[in-house]
């Protein structure tokens, strides 16, 4: 395929802002609009920048100076998945920070703040691997399920894009979402966490009300709240209910009762809640386990980018100018097979040398690196050292 | 889609005239700016001036029963976005949507569910199900109008704690009534909208601009004392986190505040050592002000009466919770709102 016809402009692009970054100055520049693919695609080729991104919304003249001026018309439902902000083990394989003012330095997740003295000036190297990727993959997964079986949209609608570097945007293109303020954006996001839910409420509904939440078929909060109950009294023992932080009467009453609690939950019947709230210390243990079904069951989304409706995203098939990877399609059905490190190379693979002058991990993409200080990689890989400054490359 | 069989009579077009129904009646009378200045305009434009100081000094809009069935109400209604429009005050815009908005919930109260859907459906293209258990018949509405037009954040209005079907929650008839309410504020003000976009093209009237002289004479002190009050009281806004800006401003602009909203707001200025009297002159220029109830609210906060105990503001997990969260770069670093104010402070320092 030739470059060019990678890059897949938004649907209605006349009506998109653009942003471009560059390699040679800082900054971004935004407020730019094209009539057409072609001065698009032309401009991309005379400006070689290193990101491009386009608007979730679209505006009346999208290439106005200022917000009022674009004259907002809508948005797109666009969601932020990055392994950057999922807790993953290896991070504290690959990542590495040194804090600019007092010198200190470690492995692993980068913190907000210098532990020794309280410094936010710190400088990083991250690395993305496929655990990375796999732990954004499942977060992905969960937003998908939610948005399909939960809120009623269709999968023709949606479209899941790898993001060229740790994570994924989905981009939900419903007619339905276009018009939802802020507020709304918000709340989408609360319900994908699973915040706010108030489980007084839910056990009351539940016991009180002819319409229960509770329920095993339900395809919304209260069924992934049932389901993943049932599966704790079904594997329940002594041991993992005690870590969960239950009672010590909770735990005999379900451990001596769990196939009759079983069967119940099978046949709607709830009651067995007042039983254990009877207990002593019921009402949290219950609690206990809804919030630890919730945490399983949560999608970890970037709110900051769904609930910006003027929010500038990653224009697909462009490429993402830290890594070289390409911005591409996954296919829902696809999304585990998925393999960034094949599918979103589009640069040659011929081979090339560098001299290392940074610290690298053993294995980079899956390709073993070694030790030595001058290597010989794929081109696409000499890329991602050199412009995660770890890596010069070596005149021929 | 519902298919209601409503009838839709001149009481309901001068209780609704928001809607599509009543859009077609004003066409059908053909009533033009021109026939304004006829001797008929007179009550028209005493009752357009009403409704606006309705709103400003009543927070709703009050009808007389004998008004309630003539054309006369209904052509007032549009009179009134006409001398909003040529105004142009985004915060009387809001003043005015709030008190209408009120106006039709007061009166939705008293319908049948079937024209609450037909109007939520006809004029507002909602979608809506109804859906049957246990016997019982149940509306339901697509998610997105329940999330566009909860008035809070948190209980049942939080989706979270909904049951959802394929994308519709089932509501009852109260909750319709209070999302349908949100739903004509933001027609309201988009209608207003609409007409000032096309005020270069028609040609006000005489009229209209003496309505908006006398609306401006009322309201203007009265604005002005509000904005400079906020203003004053509020301070170093420019260090505050994002979250409690956005509420300044909204508040600022007249809009109505949630009960959490108005808490976190609060709470926070009574932790940066804002008095409580000024605290509640800050929510003075609230649409539904009401000071007995606002300073009895405020000096709980502040721990003045009941359990004697001062809240602390929302941390901002909840704020998150509660649909307060609009961060910013600054606000990775901090799970408190007071620790921004503190990094800010620190490095202007």
């Amino acid at each position: 395929m030739k470059n060019a016809e990678r890059v897949r402009e938004p649907e209605m692009l006349e009506h998109r802002e653009f942003g471009f970054v560059y390699f040679n100055r800082k900054g971004m520049e935004r407020h730019l609009s094209f009539p057409d693919r072609e001065s698009l695609i032309d401009f991309i080729r005379s400006r070689y920048p290193k990101h491009a991104y386009y608007s979730t919304a679209y505006y009346i003249s999208p290439g106005a100076p200022t917000m009022d001026e674009k004259q907002w018309i809508g948005a797109e439902l666009v969601f932020d998945i990055d392994a950057d902000h999922i807790e993953t083990s290896c991070k504290n394989v690959h990542d590495y920070w040194r804090c600019t003012k007092c010198g200190r330095e470690d492995r692993g997740p980068v913190p907000n703040r210098c532990p020794n003295c309280g410094s936010d000036k710190l400088n990083s190297v991250t690395w993305v691997c496929h655990e990375c990727i796999d732990a954004a993959r499942e977060e992905c997964e969960k937003v998908v399920d939610m948005l399909i079986n939960d809120l009623g949209f269709h999968q023709k609608d949606l479209e899941i894009f790898f993001s060229g570097h740790r994570g994924f945007h989905i981009h939900l293109y419903d007619k339905r979402v276009y018009d939802i303020p802020q507020e709304g954006r918000r709340e989408i996001v609360s319900y994908l966490r699973g915040e706010g839910l108030d489980i007084a409420l839910l056990i009351e509904r539940t016991l009180g009300s002819s319409i229960r939440p509770l329920d095993l078929d339900s395809k919304c909060w209260g069924g992934r709240i049932a389901r993943g109950m049932y599966e704790i009294i079904l594997t329940s023992t002594e041991e993992n209910l005690k870590r969960l932080g239950i009672t010590a009467s909770v735990r005999k009453y379900i451990l001596l009762n769990r196939s009759k609690i079983l069967e119940n939950m099978e046949n709607a019947n709830w009651e067995f809640l007042r039983e254990i709230i009877r207990r002593r210390g019921g009402k949290k243990s219950i609690a206990k386990i809804i919030e630890h079904v919730v945490n399983m069951y949560a999608a970890e989304v970037d709110e900051r980018v769904t609930i910006d409706t003027r929010r500038l995203i990653r224009l697909p098939g462009t490429l993402h100018g830290k890594t070289g990877l390409a911005v591409v399609n996954v296919d829902i059905d696809g999304l585990w097979t998925f393999n960034p490190f094949e599918d979103a190379i589009v640069l040659s693979d011929e081979t090339i040398e560098v001299e290392i002058v940074g610290s690298i991990p053993e294995r980079v993409w899956g390709i073993k690196l070694g030790k030595a200080s001058r290597l010989k990689v794929p081109l696409y890989l000499a890329i991602y050292l050199v412009n995660n400054n770890v890596a010069e490359l070596c005149r021929r | 889609m519902y298919k209601s069989r409503v009838e839709f009579n001149e009481y309901d077009i001068a209780k609704y005239p928001f809607t599509v129904d009543a859009i077609k009646r004003l066409d059908e009378i053909g009533f033009t700016l021109e026939d304004l200045e006829s001797v008929l305009g007179d009550t028209i434009s005493e009752r357009a001036i009403e409704r606006i100081l309705n709103a400003i000094h009543k927070k709703t809009i009050t009808t007389d029963t004998k008004y309630l069935h003539t054309d006369e109400e209904l052509i007032a209604y549009y009179v009134t976005l006409m001398a909003l429009a040529v105004l142009r005050d985004p915060y009387l815009d809001r003043v005015y949507a709030v008190a209408e908005a009120k106006r039709a919930y007061e009166y939705l109260l008293q319908e049948p569910l079937e024209k609450l859907i037909y109007i939520a459906e006809k004029t507002f293209s909602w979608q809506i199900r109804l859906l049957t258990i246990d016997s019982t018949v149940y509306p339901a509405i697509y998610f997105t109008h329940f999330i566009s037009n909860v008035p809070e954040q948190r209980g049942l209005w939080k989706l979270v704690n909904r049951i959802i079907l394929n994308g519709y929650t089932i509501v009852n008839k109260n909750e319709l009534c209070r999302l349908i309410e949100s739903e004509v504020k933001r027609k309201v003000l988009s209608d207003i909208e609409n007409m000032r976009n096309r005020l270069d093209i028609i040609q006000t009237t005489k009229t209209i601009e003496e309505i908006a002289t006398r609306i401006r004479k009322v309201w203007y002190p009265l604005k002005k004392r509000a904005e400079i009050t906020i203003t004053t009281i509020a301070g170093k806004e420019h260090r505050y986190p994002p979250c409690i800006r956005r509420l300044l401003k909204l508040a600022r602009e007249g809009e109505n505040l949630s009960h959490a909203a108005r808490f976190a707001l609060a709470s926070f200025l009574l932790s940066i050592g804002k008095s409580v009297d000024d605290v509640i002159a800050i929510f003075s220029t609230a649409p539904d002000f009401n000071e007995s109830i606002a300073r009895y609210q405020v000096e709980h906060i502040a721990g003045l009466r009941g359990s004697r105990k001062k809240y602390l503001p929302f941390k901002c997990e909840n704020m998150r919770i509660y649909g307060l969260c609009y961060p910013d770069e600054l606000c990775r670093k901090v799970k408190h709102p007071l620790q921004y104010l503190r990094i800010k402070v620190k490095r202007i320092e």
